[in-house]
């Protein structure tokens, strides 16, 4: 009889700490998952911004000549511009 | 960058854009820009980098830069109401917000197609790029 | 009354430890030191590139061959650490990579002031408005890195993804 109500006892805590470690593992899976997210969202924001910076620069070189003093001819296939400070 | 263009003459084409970083730099850009004016304007840009020692410590340069001008044999008087008028600065402060929307920060910066050089570098560094930037522009376009 | 006295002398360095242990403490450092790695890291990426590679050329200790790639490493390591510290996540591993990076930016710093190299603004913010000298990034970083050790030590806090996810519930 006693070791009948030992092992009632024992089961429903075993069965207790299993569904526990069932939380805990979900638990920290749902952390993981969390800050995985938060950190691929940091790095896709800063891939985005790299993107559209360097997308435009091509675009913002074009042109601008006029006005300004040049050597060579004018439609070479390179172009140097240069950004110069007299000091 | 002459050596530089000398090498590649006829396929390089060079353009300055003056980057003003303060007012004795503002003041030498107006000169040279007014020494264009009486088409003068590379001896004077020359001349402003041979002689940087002897004007960009003086808070307001002009009067040296002036000498510079007599040097040249220029109209120092329409140097000088050139100067005076402020009528470069329009395009010097355009030229201030073409650099700053292509992020220059600091001078000189250079560009090379779309390949950006910041700070001075040796002339053979700059030659590998321009050359670089001529075989790729020869390759055919798929 | 002995007693009292012998409670009153060694309370003092007890409760300096308890104040610097305080979760709310952690909780603090953490957010300050991750935002600041987060606008260092954000404020090189929205540079050229060869705008990083200028800044980091200003460093003559540091080898040419490596300067590239540390301009393109640099700022992803900023703001992936920086991040994870800031919301707490895998909270001691991205501590101890921010104090890896403080010490070598200490000893960069040490080793140029040392040498006399004169250098205007560290580019640690790129162009988003702070100019630091050697020295005063020196002094920065030193303070951070004694700054984290409560971080380090409490592992886990409130306000944080890692408790919420290793709470028992």
């Amino acid at each position: 009889m006693a070791k009948k109500s030992r092992s009632r006892e024992r089961t429903p805590s075993m069965r207790q700490q299993r569904q526990e470690a069932e939380r805990r593992r979900g638990r920290r899976r749902r952390g993981m998952l969390l800050g995985g997210l938060v950190l691929v969202l940091v790095v896709g924001i800063g891939l985005t911004v790299r993107y559209v910076q360097q997308r435009n620069l091509p675009i913002r070189l074009q042109g601008a000549v006029d006005n300004h003093y040049t050597l060579g001819p004018p439609g070479a296939a390179v172009v140097v511009k240069e950004f110069s400070d007299y000091t | 960058m002459e050596g530089a263009l000398k090498r590649f003459e006829g396929k390089v084409q060079f353009v300055l854009y003056p980057f003003v970083l303060n007012s004795r730099s503002e003041v030498a850009t107006e000169a040279a820009l007014c020494a264009g004016e009486q088409g003068r304007f590379w001896d004077f840009h020359r001349l402003l980098f041979r002689r940087q020692a002897q004007w960009s410590h003086i808070v307001n340069p002009l009067d040296r830069l002036l000498e510079f001008a007599t040097d040249l044999h220029l109209d120092t008087a329409a140097l000088a109401s050139c100067v005076k008028s402020d009528r470069m600065l329009k395009l010097i402060k355009a030229d201030l917000a073409y650099g700053a929307s292509l992020q220059v920060q600091s001078t000189p910066t250079l560009f090379v197609n779309n390949e950006r050089i910041i700070g001075a570098r040796p002339e053979v560094e700059l030659v590998r790029v321009i050359q670089q930037e001529l075989t790729r522009a020869q390759r055919p376009t798929p | 009354m002995p007693n009292a006295q012998l409670h009153k002398v060694s309370a003092s360095p007890h409760s300096w430890r308890r104040l610097v242990m305080a979760p709310w403490v952690a909780v603090c450092i953490r957010l300050v030191v991750g935002a600041l790695f987060v606008l260092a890291g954000f404020s090189k990426l929205v540079l050229p590139h060869a705008e990083v590679v200028a800044y980091i050329q200003q460093y003559p200790v540091i080898p040419s061959a490596l300067v590239p790639l540390i301009a393109t490493v640099l700022p992803w390591l900023e703001v992936v650490s920086g991040t994870a510290l800031l919301i707490g996540f895998c909270t001691t591993p991205a501590a101890l990579l921010i104090a890896a990076q403080l010490l070598s930016f200490s000893l960069l710093m040490l080793v140029i002031i040392l040498r006399g190299v004169a250098i205007e603004d560290c580019g640690c913010f790129g162009n988003w408005g702070w100019h630091e000298t050697p020295l005063q990034v020196l002094i920065r970083d030193l303070i951070m890195l004694v700054m984290l050790w409560p971080v380090v030590q409490r592992q886990r806090d409130v306000w944080s993804v890692d408790a919420w996810s290793q709470d028992a519930g």
